[in-house]
C-alpha cells in the first residue's frame, strides 16, 4: 500500500454525495414508516434471518449509492476510454466473495455457490442484458439504487426490467430446450485446495493485469472505490451465510413481474418457468417471503435513506424523452437478457464467477459484448 | 404534479408498497424464506431444472 501511495496511483477522489445538505424529512418520515411495517411483517413470519435480510439490502443500497458503485458505468469506460480500473474493481470484488464462496459451496457447509447451465439462453440472454444496461444507463443493482435515489430514469427503466422479466420467463424453457450443458464449475472434480488456487488465481489473475494496464497508462487508482468494493464484499458475504446463496437481484423483479400479472388475470401460473418448483413457491408465497425480492425492497428503501439525508433525491429535471425511451428499452431487454441468462452483473457476474462457475466468466464476456453494442446505440437516444 | 420526477417517484413507491403488503396479507403465513435454488431440482438461480 505505501508503495503505491509513493507511486502516486491512488487518488483520493471526493465522495459525490456530502452529508450536511439540507434534509429531505417528508421523504425520510415516509421511507420510515414503509421501513417499519415491512420489517414488522418480516419479523412476524421470518424471524431474525428475513429481518437481517431486510436490513442487509438496505446497507446494500446506501453503500452502492454512497459509492456510486455502478457496473454499466465502469464497463463503459472499459469500452470507451480503456479505463480498465473500475472492471478491476469488479473483480476484486468477485475475488473477496470467492475467498469465502469457494470453500463454504465445496465443503456443503450449509451455502451453496451460484451454479447454472451452459446454454445458448446465456450467451443470448448476456449478451441481450449487455446492450440493456447499457441503454438504461444501470444494471440490476444500479437499477434499484438509482431508483431508490430518486433517478426519473429509473422510474422508467425499473418498470421495463420487470415486463421484461416476465417476458423473459416465458421464453427461457423454450431457449433453454435449444442446446444446456449441465453446470460447469472450474476445478469441481479436484480437491478443494486445487479449485480454491486455481480459481482465486484467475480471479485475482484478472484484476492484476487490469490494475497494471491502468498503472502502466498512467491511471490513478481510487482508495474510495476500494473501500466500496471491500464493503459490498462483507455484505455479499452475510448474505451468502444467512441465506444460503449468493446474493441476486433480478428474481425479485420477475416475481413482481408474476404477481402483477396474476392480478391482472393473466395466468402465468399455467406456464413451464411457472410450474417449476422454485418460482412456483414464489408466486405463491409472500413477496417478502422470497430473499432476492425481500432484498430488493431494503436496497430502494436504503438508497432512498441515503438520497433523503443528502439532500440527493430526484433533485433533477425530467431527462429527454428520447432518453427515458432509453430506459425502458433497456429495462425490458435488461429483464429478458436476466432471465435468459441467468441473473445480471450481481446473480450472474459476481456470485457466478466467485462460486467458480464457468457460467459467471461467460455472462462476463458476453454482458461485456453486449455493452459494445449498447454504447453504440447510445447515441441514438441523446445520450 | 408530474412536473417533478419526485412527485411521481413517491407516487409509484406508495403503489409498489401498497400492492407488495397487499400481497403479503393475502398471500399463505410462512415461517421461511425461500430462494429457487432451494430446491433439489434447481440447476440455476432461477430455479431451472438441469439440461436432460
Amino acid at each position: 500500500m505505501d508503495k503505491f501511495l509513493k507511486l502516486n496511483v491512488f487518488e483520493y477522489q471526493t465522495f459525490s454525495l456530502k452529508l450536511g445538505g439540507k434534509k429531505d424529512n417528508s421523504l425520510l418520515c415516509l421511507l420510515g414508516v414503509i421501513a417499519a411495517i415491512i420489517a414488522a411483517f418480516v419479523a412476524i413470519d421470518t424471524g431474525s434471518r428475513g429481518l437481517s435480510l431486510f436490513f442487509i439490502g438496505g446497507l446494500l443500497g446506501i453503500t452502492f449509492l454512497y459509492f456510486q458503485y455502478g457496473f454499466a458505468s465502469g464497463w463503459r469506460k472499459l469500452i470507451t476510454r480503456g479505463d480498465t480500473r473500475p472492471i478491476g474493481y469488479h473483480f476484486v470484488l468477485v475475488g473477496f466473495c470467492s475467498l469465502v464462496y469457494l470453500p463454504i459451496s465445496y465443503l456443503g457447509l450449509g451455502s451453496s455457490g451460484s451454479f447454472a447451465p451452459i446454454s445458448i439462453s446465456l450467451l443470448l440472454g448476456s449478451f441481450i442484458f449487455g446492450i440493456g444496461m447499457q441503454l438504461a444507463n444501470g444494471c440490476g443493482s444500479g437499477v434499484l439504487f438509482t431508483y431508490g435515489s430518486g433517478s426519473a430514469r429509473m422510474i422508467f427503466a425499473l418498470p421495463g426490467f420487470i415486463i421484461g422479466s416476465v417476458i423473459g420467463s416465458l421464453i427461457l424453457p423454450t431457449i433453454l430446450n435449444l442446446g444446456a450443458l449441465n453446470p460447469i464449475v472450474i476445478g469441481g472434480s479436484s480437491s478443494l485446495l486445487i479449485y480454491y488456487i486455481l480459481n482465486s488465481f484467475l480471479i485475482f489473475g484478472v484484476a492484476v493485469i487490469f490494475f497494471t494496464i491502468a498503472i502502466k497508462s498512467g491511471q490513478k487508482l481510487s482508495i474510495n472505490w476500494l473501500i466500496g468494493t471491500s464493503l459490498i464484499s462483507l455484505l455479499c458475504i452475510l448474505v451468502f451465510i444467512i441465506s444460503g446463496h449468493p446474493w441476486g437481484v433480478t428474481f425479485g423483479f420477475t416475481v413482481w413481474g408474476g404477481k402483477i400479472a396474476m392480478l391482472a388475470g393473466i395466468p402465468i401460473d399455467k406456464t413451464a418457468f411457472w410450474q417449476w418448483p422454485g418460482p412456483a413457491l414464489a408466486l405463491k408465497q409472500s413477496v417478502f417471503a422470497d430473499v432476492s425480492s425481500l432484498m430488493n425492497f431494503g436496497m430502494i428503501i436504503g438508497a432512498g435513506f441515503c438520497a433523503a439525508v443528502t439532500a440527493s433525491f430526484a433533485n433533477q429535471p425530467w431527462p429527454p424523452i428520447r432518453q427515458l425511451v432509453a430506459a425502458i428499452i433497456g429495462g425490458l431487454l435488461m429483464g429478458v437478457g436476466a432471465r435468459l441468462g441467468f441473473g445480471c452483473n450481481i446473480g450472474a457476474f459476481v456470485a457466478g464467477i466467485s462460486s467458480g462457475s464457468l457460467h459467471g466468466w461467460l455472462w462476463a464476456f458476453f454482458a461485456l459484448l453486449g455493452s459494445w453494442v449498447g454504447i453504440k446505440t447510445r447515441p441514438y437516444f441523446g445520450f | 404534479m408530474f412536473k417533478s420526477p419526485r412527485n411521481t417517484h413517491v407516487l409509484l413507491l406508495l403503489l409498489i408498497f401498497l400492492l407488495s403488503s397487499l400481497d403479503h396479507l393475502t398471500s399463505p403465513v410462512t415461517k421461511s424464506l425461500a430462494a429457487p435454488a432451494d430446491n433439489a431440482t434447481a440447476c440455476a438461480p432461477c430455479g431451472a431444472p438441469c439440461p436432460e
